[in-house]
């Protein structure tokens, strides 16, 4: 091979090399070797391992080598900082010589493309992996934090439920007190309130009302006569007949039970108003105070009117006895498309025995 | 080994998973610099320091060689020939990852496999990152395991440049003491 292609290979795959004597002097003869380690050329021979001290611990391989027990002696991609921020990457390889005066070289061949492209592929998987990591970590950190949220929440949830059933109660029970009050004024008794809300949901359960309905019904129902707290006793307790404008009076408080439940917007507080001003229309627009009709009276109202009249009927009251059942009932079907939405006596017929025993449950103390 | 005149040569294996902070120790120890970048070590990079030594009343000259060696994953490993005729260990672990901490068993044994029953020091690096609570509880963790409990672990921070000098001054005397002994 000419020295032309050899300069040519060398250069090419950027393989330098130096003697080694048999003191493990290194000889300073390839200028290239030593501008590749970025070495000063050294006037005379140096320990090998003072220059490429990658090979201290490597004195008993290098022995067996020198014996010719072994073949040679290789140190894979040792990276060096030939200059200022400059980092080359080579392969060592210590091998013997048949040269007497030097029986073993060193060859290092330059990596730097190589291993530079590796050392970013291995970088940026590693600098994944740590964030792969730390966000896992954050992620678990999150879903901790979550449950925790979640456990207040729902914790919360529970008190805020807790709270609004205590003061959902404590509305209900100032209602009823305040429905009390009115029916103390009454010549009614105090179980009619109950009587009637029960006969209600019983009613509104038979035509199909939701549980929700059913319950505003039986809490709005005991309102119906709320207005009658504003009605003279002059007129409320008056033993004999109304005269038209007492009885014009007495109307009134149908529409003064709406009033004083307005101003509130929850579902309990409509439900009140609706009944207590429309639970004297009649089905067939002869009612009071608004004379409205058919469906244009709110079912609860109708389902009141029934109720109320019913409960009524079968009472006893300062004026008159309490009719028999039968009688009551017969009157109620009597009144079906006239004073009662038909649907609503047609359910009440098919619950009259619900009705009935309801009636002798929460009979009269009096009575 | 011994090359030149009361020089003692010691070549130092630093092993242990990816980012734990190997170069960072040597960087603290040999140039005293630091710096929060992370760069990959790939293949190895031999350091330099010069040290002197008390031991048994003699003053000692060592060279220490630091092998800064890459982490070991399925990609790449760390190669026998970089760990074959080593003095001595530094096998380091991240604090704050505890994988790290559990690998340090497998780094001790790969060790050992090629280069015998040398000096091993412990080091839990990046203790900056813990607080004490945390500390208390990995350096208890250390005293009750049965592998880690017989080598000298140092709580390391090449950041705040904590324990760094006690780590590598008792591996060489460690690894001469050995090799002497």
């Amino acid at each position: 091979m000419s020295d032309i292609v050899y300069n040519a290979i060398r250069k090419r795959v950027k393989v330098f090399f130096e003697f080694i004597d048999s003191e493990l002097m290194i000889h300073p003869t390839q200028n290239d070797f030593w501008e590749y380690l970025n070495i000063r050329i050294p006037e005379n021979p140096v320990p090998l391992t003072d220059i490429i001290f990658e090979l201290v611990g490597k004195e008993i391989e290098i022995t067996l080598l020198l014996k010719g027990e072994k073949k040679s002696i290789n140190i894979p991609a040792i990276q060096r900082e030939t200059e200022k921020d400059r980092n080359t990457y080579f392969d060592l390889e210590l091998i013997t010589c048949d040269r007497s005066d030097y029986p073993l070289i060193v060859i290092i061949e330059d990596r730097t493309r190589i291993f530079s492209y590796q050392q970013k592929l291995v970088q940026s998987r590693n600098e994944t992996k740590l964030l792969q990591k730390q966000l896992a970590e954050k992620n678990k950190a999150l879903e901790k934090l979550n449950t925790i949220i979640q456990r207040q929440n729902l914790d919360l949830e529970k008190r805020v439920r807790e709270r609004t059933q205590e003061l959902q109660s404590a509305r209900i029970e100032i209602i009823r007190r305040l429905a009390q009050a009115a029916e103390y004024r009454d010549p009614e008794t105090g179980s009619h309130i109950v009587r009637m809300s029960k006969t209600c949901v019983l009613l509104a359960r038979e035509i199909g009302l939701s549980e929700k309905d059913c319950d505003l019904i039986y809490h709005g129902g005991s309102m119906h006569d709320l207005g009658k707290i504003a009605i003279p006793d002059a007129i409320l307790l008056k033993p004999g007949p109304l005269s038209s404008k007492e009885w014009q009076i007495m109307k009134q408080h149908t529409i003064r039970g709406a009033r004083l439940l307005s101003d509130n917007d929850t579902d309990l507080m409509i439900t009140g108003r609706i009944i207590a001003r429309s639970h004297h229309e009649r089905w067939d627009g002869n009612g009071y105070p608004d004379g409205i009709s058919g469906e244009n009276i709110h079912i609860f109202a109708r389902i009141c009117a029934l109720a109320d009249v019913f409960d009524a009927l079968v009472s006893d009251r300062p004026y008159k006895k309490a009719w028999p059942f039968e009688r009551a009932i017969s009157t109620i079907e009597e009144g079906s498309g006239t004073q009662f939405d038909p649907e609503i006596v047609k359910a009440f017929l098919d619950i009259s025995d619900k009705a009935i025993k309801l009636q002798q449950d929460f009979k009269d103390k009096s009575t | 080994m011994s090359i030149g005149k009361n020089v003692y040569k010691q070549k130092i294996v630093m092993l242990g998973d990816f980012a734990v902070g190997k170069t960072s120790l040597v960087n603290r120890y040999v140039y005293n610099i630091f710096s929060e970048k992370y760069i990959a070590t790939l293949g190895v990079r031999v350091s330099k320091k010069d040290v002197t030594l008390t031991l048994n009343n003699k003053t000692i000259n060592v060279t220490i060689l630091l092998w800064d060696i890459n982490s070991e994953d399925r990609f790449q490993r760390v190669l026998p020939q970089y760990i074959m005729g080593a003095n001595g260990a530094v096998i380091v672990a991240d604090v704050t990852r505890p994988e790290t901490i559990e690998n340090l068993k497998h780094h001790i044994e790969y060790f050992r496999t090629y280069a015998g029953g040398k000096g091993i020091v412990l080091s839990l690096n990046k203790t900056d990152l813990i607080n004490y609570d945390q500390f208390g509880f990995l350096k208890q963790k250390m005293e009750r395991d049965a592998i880690f409990s017989k080598m000298q672990t140092f709580f390391t921070s090449a950041k705040e440049n904590q324990n760094i000098e006690d780590l590598f001054i008792n591996l060489a005397r460690l690894s001469i003491v050995s090799k002497e002994g």
